[in-house]
């Protein structure tokens, strides 16, 4: 082998990269900047992760679990005596995806034991899953396969699957989002894909009321049209029958909330078919399995300007209006024996 | 992973900086690259690393025997002679076994066994020969010719064989080209893994600028294509007009040029940031006037490739195929056909070619003949028209038979080269608006200037940008990747490449 050699110095080839990676940098941190005082800088949503650093330390008496319609319990919560509920989000989550947080997330510190024997977590008492039929679709249908991996995985979780599998599309979503992670700060690195659709909206505000009558339309036919047809996945029903069980086996109550829809977006025949046969699944199972089960799929308070712009998910004051009128109503179970 | 995902984000700048921090000893470098060669080729499959290696330690014994046992002068008859140059005969035939045994058994003998059933099925036979369906371990294609190519070079005296097993396993499995080539040669490249390496600012400053012109035309301009118009309409071709089928004909050659020479370009681009400088594999092909001109400017590396390991050894033996030019170029592109896929598609696109060939050298013959009897045919060939037909001709030839390339079966390569001259069907593209019209029409211009710049105004132009002060080119360069993070699609497709 030949020895070592020294390249040649070259002081002003360097220098002259280092000119070139700044003002390159530069322009990257102006056109943030720019996109910054058009692009509204909206605040991270809560994840998993925040859901289990929070039980992880506290002592709640209640676990909230559910896809993104679980973020409308923040108010909830805040509601509720301190420390007593801890909600856990998994955007884009199924029933699939809830077992699988319940098992690999949420299981070590529930089962978490003291050298003594004695239960860490030894108040809590219910767990409260919030679902929508969506929740019973499979996940090719729902396309949410993805989220797992990217919001639910810890490092462990990416580093087994890709000894396992090597690096695939579903793994990737891992390192995506924590690229994401790293990059937050950056609106550039955040939204990218959706920056053009953002700038155009940002700079031609899109009509509101047309667009939410588009959506309307849309979600009338996400929800009446086929996809009744395929609420019925076994995968799926096997993973609400092995949430049931594990909550008996730790000797907890379960509450099955089904969480409110835009009432505009439920057409009759959606009410007899999608949801109907949704419902009477969930209560079916609830008088096997002896847990409860509140539906709050019609009925609730919620209106038209209660929800966001997508027709599925509801507003800060909205989730204020939800929270106030649950809590007095169906949901009064979630205070403490005293305070009800 | 490959160079386009997030992953290799992350891997490049892990790998690269501690490339540098290694002591600058060749062994060192290369020890470290190895293992961060094999992590990369992990990435796609751990099962079948062990391949990989396996395949480099059966090569690099057979090479340093036949350079061990070759014998010093061809031309002797002795008995001694005859012994060497049988053993090494068979050697270099172990190696021929074992290559393209592997190639065969991974890549083809699904392909084969469906073949023979469906034709004993044709003679009403029962089909009896199972259908394996074997993963197709990454790089095996380019990595196979690497090695036959080192070997052979070994056998017929261009090289020596390499004395140092860490430096041969380098030069395999470099990450840079172990999923899609270049096909590199063991004479140029492992002269380079035998010393250390070192990089001078002006060799960083030509690597990133090559690795930031083939991502953008990996990640931008192939994926736009194949997003925004290839894709839609090669699916469902019966929607869409007879503009927009040849629209799509043109995007996909657009694409895949673009998916091969982007990936092509960041392999030299990654290479060269470790001091490795691996043979340009594209250069602009779309310039060519013949489909000689096309195949040295189009995968440069594995035409010449075929053309030295099977053309030139062929028709320059002593047996049957000496002098047959026309059968060896059919050959060649036989063997191209089948290297790109196991599939009819692939076959006949081979065929395709290789016809094109003949008829484009059977055409050269012909018209020597014509400029030996008046000299006006040399001055005719001169002319812009002349040069304008022959462009034409090669490129409307290329993109036509990228049909049998890109549709899978018979059915709808009818319905879609029946698209290409009539069609009930009226969409232009799938989803109009100003964000596809925007898109497609960045990347024709992207096109359309690379190929500009072969032009002597357009290269002065090109060679300005280059005297700019550092700062000004940094705006543009600051310019490229916001626009990038802006533009690019969100979900990038996998290199085509990678799966041949």
């Amino acid at each position: 082998m030949a020895e070592e050699q020294t390249p040649p110095e070259d002081p002003r080839g360097w220098r002259e990269i280092a000119t070139l990676v700044a003002v390159a940098l530069a322009v990257v941190v102006a056109a943030e900047l720019a996109v910054r005082r058009v692009v509204p800088d909206e605040p991270p949503i809560p994840e998993v992760a925040d859901g289990v650093a929070d039980l992880e330390a506290g002592n709640p008496e209640l676990l909230i679990l559910g896809s993104s319609h679980a973020r409308s319990f923040y108010a909830v919560v805040d509601r509720l005596e301190p420390g007593r509920a801890v909600v856990v989000p998994a955007e884009g989550g199924t029933f699939q995806v809830f077992d699988w947080i319940l098992q690999h997330r949420l299981s070590p510190l529930i089962e978490a034991r003291t050298p003594a024997g004695a239960k860490v977590r030894d108040r809590l008492e219910r767990l409260v899953l919030v679902t929508t039929y969506w929740d019973m679709c499979p996940a090719e249908y729902a396309h949410f396969e993805g989220n797992l991996p990217a919001r639910s995985w810890t490092f462990d979780h990416y580093a087994a699957d890709v000894l396992r599998d090597g690096m695939d599309p579903l793994n990737r979503n891992f390192v995506q989002a924590r690229f994401k992670q790293i990059f937050g700060f950056s609106l550039l690195a955040r939204e990218r894909g959706e920056l053009p659709t953002a700038l155009r909206e940002a700079l031609q505000p899109p009509d509101r009321d047309a667009r939410f009558e588009h959506r309307i339309a849309v979600r009338r036919d996400e929800i009446e049209g086929v996809e009744y047809d395929v609420c019925w996945d076994p995968a799926g029903r096997a993973a609400f029958d092995a949430i049931v069980d594990y909550t008996q086996a730790q000797g907890l109550e379960l509450t099955v909330v089904l969480f409110p829809l835009l009432p505009a977006t439920i057409t009759p025949k959606a009410q007899a078919t999608t949801l109907a046969r949704y419902a009477e699944w969930v209560k079916q199972r609830a008088a096997t399995e002896g847990f409860q089960v509140v539906d709050m799929t019609l009925g609730g308070p919620l209106e038209r300007d209660d929800f966001e712009l997508d027709c599925d998910h509801v507003t800060p004051a909205g989730n204020e209006r939800f929270a106030e009128w649950a809590l007095g109503g169906p949901l009064r179970i979630l205070h403490a024996e005293g305070a009800r | 992973m490959s160079f386009s995902d997030i992953e290799f984000a992350f891997f490049l700048p892990l790998v690269l900086l501690t490339f540098w921090c290694v002591p600058r000893r060749a062994a060192a470098q290369n020890l470290f690259l190895l293992g961060a060669s094999y992590l990369f080729y992990a990435t796609w499959s751990l099962t079948l690393l062990p391949l990989l290696v396996a395949s480099t330690l059966v090569d690099y014994a057979l090479a340093r025997y036949i350079d061990t046992h070759r014998p010093a002068n061809r031309s002797e008859d002795t008995p001694a002679v005859r012994s060497a140059r049988r053993r090494v005969r068979v050697a270099l035939a172990a190696s021929l076994v074992w290559n393209l045994g592997l190639l065969c058994w991974f890549k083809y003998v699904g392909f084969f066994a469906t073949a023979l059933n469906e034709l004993l099925g044709l003679f009403g036979l029962a089909s009896a020969l199972p259908v394996l369906e074997l993963a197709l371990p990454v790089g095996i294609s380019y990595y196979t010719l690497i090695k036959l190519g080192y070997v052979f070079d070994v056998y017929l005296g261009r090289a020596k064989a390499c004395r140092n097993l860490l430096t041969f396993a380098t030069f395999v499995a470099f990450f840079p080209q172990i999923v899609a080539g270049p096909i590199v040669r063991g004479r140029d490249l492992l002269p380079q893994y035998e010393k250390p390496r070192s990089v001078t600012p002006a060799a960083l400053r030509a690597a990133a600028l090559l690795f930031l012109v083939g991502y953008v035309r990996k990640a931008y301009v192939s994926d736009v294509l194949a997003l925004n118009l290839v894709n839609p309409i090669f699916a469902q071709p019966e929607q869409y007009s007879v503009l927009a089928h040849w629209a799509a004909l043109l995007g996909f050659a657009g694409q895949v040029y673009c998916d091969f020479a982007g990936y092509s370009e960041m392999a030299i681009g990654c290479a060269a940031f470790f001091g490795v400088a691996l043979p340009v594999n594209f250069d602009r092909p779309f310039l060519s006037r013949s489909l000689f001109e096309f195949w040295r400017r189009w995968h440069i590396t594995l035409n010449q490739w075929l053309f030295d390991y099977i053309y030139n050894l062929l028709t320059t033996s002593r047996g049957w195929f000496r002098g047959r030019l026309d059968v060896g170029l059919m050959l060649v592109f036989l063997a191209s056909g089948l290297w790109h896929g196991a599939a009819w598609g692939f076959v006949i696109w081979g065929v395709l070619h290789g016809v094109g060939l003949v008829i484009n050298r059977r055409w050269d013959v012909f018209y020597r003949g014509l400029c030996r009897k008046d000299r006006v045919w040399v001055k005719r060939r001169k002319t812009r028209s002349y040069a304008v037909a022959a462009w034409a001709l090669t490129q409307i030839f290329f993109v036509l038979t990228l049909l049998p390339f890109r549709v899978p079966g018979w059915e709808p390569l009818v319905v879609f080269t029946t698209g290409l001259v009539s069609s009930a069907g009226q969409a232009l593209v799938e989803v109009p608006g100003l964000t596809t019209y925007f898109g497609l029409a960045c990347c024709a211009l992207f096109l359309g200037a690379e190929h500009l710049l072969a032009f002597e105004p357009f290269r002065r132009l090109g060679a300005t940008f280059f005297r700019l002060p550092a700062p000004a080119r940094g705006l543009v360069y600051g310019l490229v990747v916001v626009f990038l993070v802006v533009f690019l699609p969100p979900a990038g497709g996998a290199f085509i490449y990678a799966r041949f």
